[in-house]
Order: C-alpha cells, then structure tokens, then sequence
C-alpha cells in the first residue's frame, strides 16, 4: 500500500512538471520550429533584407516595452521584441496593456521606455486636437513634433499599413441591399432604421474619431437604440451572426473581416481618419540608444495592409501565437535567421 | 403602557436608516452633480457623462436587477422549500454542489459563455446570468430559516390538526421569513452590484460609464459609473430592507 502510493506521488509530480513545462515552453519552443522558409545564410537572406544581428549592436541595452490589448497589437509587441533581441538588446515586454491608453500612461509614468501607438489615436485623444489632419505621414508628422514638444516623447519612422476603423456587415446582407460605401449604409440608416443595428465598443462609440466621424460626414443620426455596446473582440463574431447586430465596427486590418465572410465598406471619402503605427520611445531614452528606432525602421517596410492583414488572421483564424506569427515574419523578410 | 427602553432605541435606529440612508446618497449624488457641473467636459466625457445615459443606465440596471431578483425567487425558493422537506434529503448535496457551481464561475467569464452559446441579446445574458450568481444565497437562506423553525411549534401546530401543506404555509414559512429575507437581501444586493458587468456584453448599466471612461483615461466617466453603480446596489438594500421590516411576522 505504502509503495504505491510513493509511485502514484511521483507520477502525478511527474504529470504536474510535464503540464507546466508544456504550458511555459510552448510559445517558445513553437517559434524555433516554425521556420519561414527562409534558408538565411549568413549575411544574406531571400527576404531582401538585412540580417539585424549584423546590421546593429545593442547588446547592454534593456528596454521596457508595452503593447495593448488586440491582436495587432501583441503581434507589433513581438515584432520589435524579437527584433531588438536579435540585435543584443534585452526586453522586457508588458502586453495586454488596455486599448486604447494603457501603453501611453504606463510610458507617461515611467513604467515603460517604449510603446506602440497610432497617429490618429495620438492626434486626437492625446494631444487633444479636434479635426484629423488629411494626409496620413502630415499627421505623423504632427504628431511626431507635437509629441516630442509637449511629452518629451520621440515617435519612430511609422509602419507603412493604415489600420483605422471600418463598417462591416456579414455578405449575404451587403448582397441583398446592395451595400458597398460607407454611403450606401448611411442612406441604409436613414432609410431603414429599424435594421440599422449596430455592435461597437464603447471608445468607437464616444471618441472624436470614432461613430461621430461617420455621422458628420454624411449628415446622419444612428439611432441611439439601434447601437448595442459590447466587448471589441465580440463584435465580429457578432456581425457574421446578424445578432444582435447587422453592423459591427471593425479595424482594417483585422484578419477576421475576411474569414468570417463579412463585407468591409468602402470609406473612398476618408470619413474615419488615419491610424499609421510607430514606437513611441522616451526621449532621453532614444537619444541614448538611437539605434532602437533604425531596427523599427528597418523591419516595418514590407508591413502594408495586406501583410499585416495576413499576420493578423494567423493569429485570430489559424490560432497561431503571436510570437509565432512575428518570428514568421522577421525570418521570411530576412531580418532574423 | 410601558414602553421598553430597548424598543424605543430599536424604533429610532430604525428612523434613522429609513431617512439617513436616502439623505445620505442624495447629498453624495448632489455633491457629483455640483462637480461634474463644475468641470469642463471634452467631448468624450459629454458623450459618456449625461443625463440621457444616466437614466437609460439606472432603467437597465433597475430592469435587469429586478427581473434576475424574480427569477432567483421563483427558482430558489421553491427547491429551498423542497430540499427542507424529509423526502429530499439524500438529493440535497447535489443540488447545493449545482448551486454553488453558479457562484464558483468568475462571473464575466459565466456572462460571456452565456452571451456566445444561448443568447444574443446582451441584457437577457446578463439577467440569466445573474440569476445563476444569486441562487445559492436564496437558496441557502430559504433552507436554513425553514431549519432553524422550532420543531417544537412545527409539532404543536400537526397536533393541533394541520395539514402538512398548512403547517408549511401558515407556521414554517411565516417563522422563517426573516432569514429567508436577510437572503434575498444578500441576493439583490449582489445582483444589482454585479449587473455592471452587463456593459461587456451589450446591456448597458453604470457599467458603461466605467468600461468608456477607464479605456480612454477619464476619470470622472469613471468615478460617476462607480457612483451610479453603489448608489443603485445601497439604494436596493435599503428598499429591501425596509420590506424585510414591513413583511417581518408581527410578533416576532
């Protein structure tokens, strides 16, 4: 009887290390054995790019890094975590920091020396400006100087994809109403309001750059009833269902839009504003360590809409981690091996 | 007629929770209202913090908490009154593991599970929700006011000729509403406290104010829902409260 329950012990002790080892390994061990395909011989790439453990030297350096709560996000976050790594630097990622100001607080406060962040997010709720600026690299660059002015904040070169907020509804009823422009579903609004549901959140709901872009810009009310208030990350799930909702509010480049069949309005009157994406660093930071934002600029130009679009929904629809998802990306472009 | 000394303490405690309690949350309401008067809202805070939404917050909440407090009755009470019957002993374990199994789920967790697999409609996700988190605490307060009747006037009242259906409505139910109601109390309060967390899944509440102005850095959205939200849950104890006194047995 003694023995066998000293065996028994062992075993679930056994069982219990297994179980951790697993749960605590697995990000990592996932990312050395998803290779990119990419060969990366030394110096070299296919990707075109430079290998980054060549390229820059920050070994000694720490950095603390925030990103916010949503997929892109974490995918960022891992992006320039894996990217300074690669270069020597150690770092110490703060994730899930809540949207849409987590990160900027914990890096007003000193919590962080460095987070992702959007221009239009930054122009209108940070530095308190009322109407965007038109053209997208005129607002980084406003925001750039404003930031720096004002916060001592230095933001990096931005990441060429534009991910600012859209309308979706699920295909079949695009196809029998005929919906295709922002237009066509504020004339739907006004003209069938009865079935002008909507899921959004609650910042999309209340931000100067959020509904109220939309209702400026073509002259409509949505109907307070018709909006239903709910978590971000519900609202897809929400829209391909047509419950509660036939309209939900999306991100661009969200890889959900595409695999949940939902038809993405087309905004040809830029009605929601620009959102490009850059590292905000401290500045005295920055200025010690300048080499932190030539990485950034050099891994983000292959990053458009498209292939951010891609690195999104292998998260959100082929359950990759995001780490996973990053690394693919870093080595596919030749930037790590 | 001699008035004890213990009751006429026991009368103006009571006068002083009747009246102190409104007093003193409309002198916390008058003091928000004066401030947020005061401030300079941007337009994200005028869009979250207004009248409008005040109301449509407090009617959510009244509406869900009212209609998960009636369920958790019409369900409780009944199995409390049936787990206390003889017939039922051996089941009663069971029933009391399903019961707490409803309050052992974190309840945003328990709000969401029931938003995505039974229903789209965010306030009925929450009533049915909250009314899984209240059933133990109705439950366990209908089974042991019925238990703690004296067998003694249960016995004498069988004696005297009572059915067992008249017994159980005429003596043990009548003995065993004060702790019946001090879990029903538990219960409302809980409920309406908790109904906040509707606000994720699209039924509003104080809740709202909380979730748009914590995202986005603004405080006083924040620090009204919070408001909002206590004043509700004192509110509803103190109206149960004084029903506990008014539905009290004269007598006891």
């Amino acid at each position: 009887m003694h023995r066998s329950l000293t065996t028994a012990r062992w075993l679930a002790l056994a069982l219990a290390l297994v179980l951790a080892l697993a749960a605590c390994g697995g990000g990592d061990d996932a990312a050395s054995d998803e290779s990119g395909g990419t060969e990366g011989a030394a110096g070299s790439s296919e990707g075109g790019g430079q290998l980054l453990s060549e390229a820059y030297d920050l070994s000694g350096v720490d950095v603390r890094l925030g990103s916010k709560d949503f997929t892109e996000q974490l995918i960022l976050g891992q992006l320039a975590k894996q990217a300074w790594e690669a270069t020597g630097a150690s770092v110490d990622l703060t994730e899930n920091l809540p949207s849409p100001a987590g990160a900027r607080e914990a890096l007003l406060a000193g919590e962080l020396d460095a987070a992702w962040e959007y221009t239009g997010t930054a122009w209108i709720n940070y530095l308190n400006n009322d109407a965007p600026i038109d053209d997208p690299m005129e607002q980084y660059e406003a925001v750039a100087e404003g930031d720096l002015e004002e916060n001592d904040i230095f933001w990096t070169e931005p990441a060429p994809f534009d991910d600012t907020y859209g309308l979706a509804t699920r295909r079949e009823f695009a196809d029998e109403n005929g919906l295709a422009t922002l237009q066509d579903v504020a004339d739907f609004v006004e003209q069938n309001p009865d079935q002008a549901t909507l899921c959004l959140d609650a910042t999309f709901a209340t931000r100067d750059d959020g509904l109220v872009r939309f209702e400026d810009n073509f002259g409509v009310d949505w109907p307070d009833d018709q909006l239903t208030e709910q978590e971000f990350a519900v609202i897809y799930q929400s829209t391909a269902d047509g419950q509660p909702c036939n309209f939900g509010e999306v991100f661009t480049t969200d890889g959900r839009i595409q695999s949940l069949d939902l038809a993405l309005m087309e905004d040809n009157e830029s009605t929601f504003i620009s959102y490009l994406s850059s590292v905000m660093i401290a500045n005295d930071f920055y200025e010690e360590n300048q080499d932190l934002a030539a990485v950034i600029e050099t891994i983000t130009p292959p990053l458009d809409e498209a292939r951010m679009t891609e690195l999104n929904a292998l998260v959100d629809v082929e359950g990759e981690f995001p780490e996973d998802a990053a690394a693919q990306y870093l080595q596919e472009e030749g930037f790590i091996e | 007629m001699s008035i004890a000394a213990g009751d006429v303490s026991r009368g103006s405690l009571r006068v002083a929770r009747y009246v102190g309690v409104p007093v003193g949350v409309g002198i916390a309401c008058l003091a928000m209202y004066v401030y947020v008067g005061s401030q300079e809202l941007d337009s994200i805070e005028q869009r979250i913090i207004n009248w409008g939404n005040v109301i449509r917050a407090a009617q959510e909440q009244i509406s869900i908490s009212l209609w998960a407090t009636l369920l958790t009755l019409v369900i409780a009470v009944p199995i409390g009154i049936a787990l206390t019957r003889p017939w039922a002993r051996g089941i009663t374990p069971y029933v009391i593991a399903v019961a707490n199994i409803g309050q052992g789920f974190p309840a945003i967790g328990l709000l969401f599970g029931i938003y995505i697999w039974l229903t789209r409609n965010g306030a009925r996700a929450t009533i049915i929700g909250l009314t899984a988190y209240a059933i133990l605490p109705v439950l366990r307060g209908t089974m042991v006011g019925l238990q703690q009747v004296d067998r003694g006037v249960i016995k004498s009242a069988r004696g005297m000729g009572m059915s067992k259906a008249a017994v159980l409505f005429r003596v043990e139910l009548p003995l065993s509403v004060p702790i019946l109601l001090t879990g029903v109390r538990t219960a409302l309060v809980l409920t309406v406290a908790t109904s906040v967390l509707g606000a994720f899944i699209g039924a509003g509440t104080f809740g709202r104010f909380i979730t748009a102005g914590q995202t986005q850095g603004r405080q006083l959205a924040v620090a009204v829902g919070a408001l909002g939200a206590a004043v509700m849950a004192i509110m509803a104890d103190w109206l149960a409260g004084i029903a506990e006194d008014l539905l009290r047995p004269k007598g006891l």
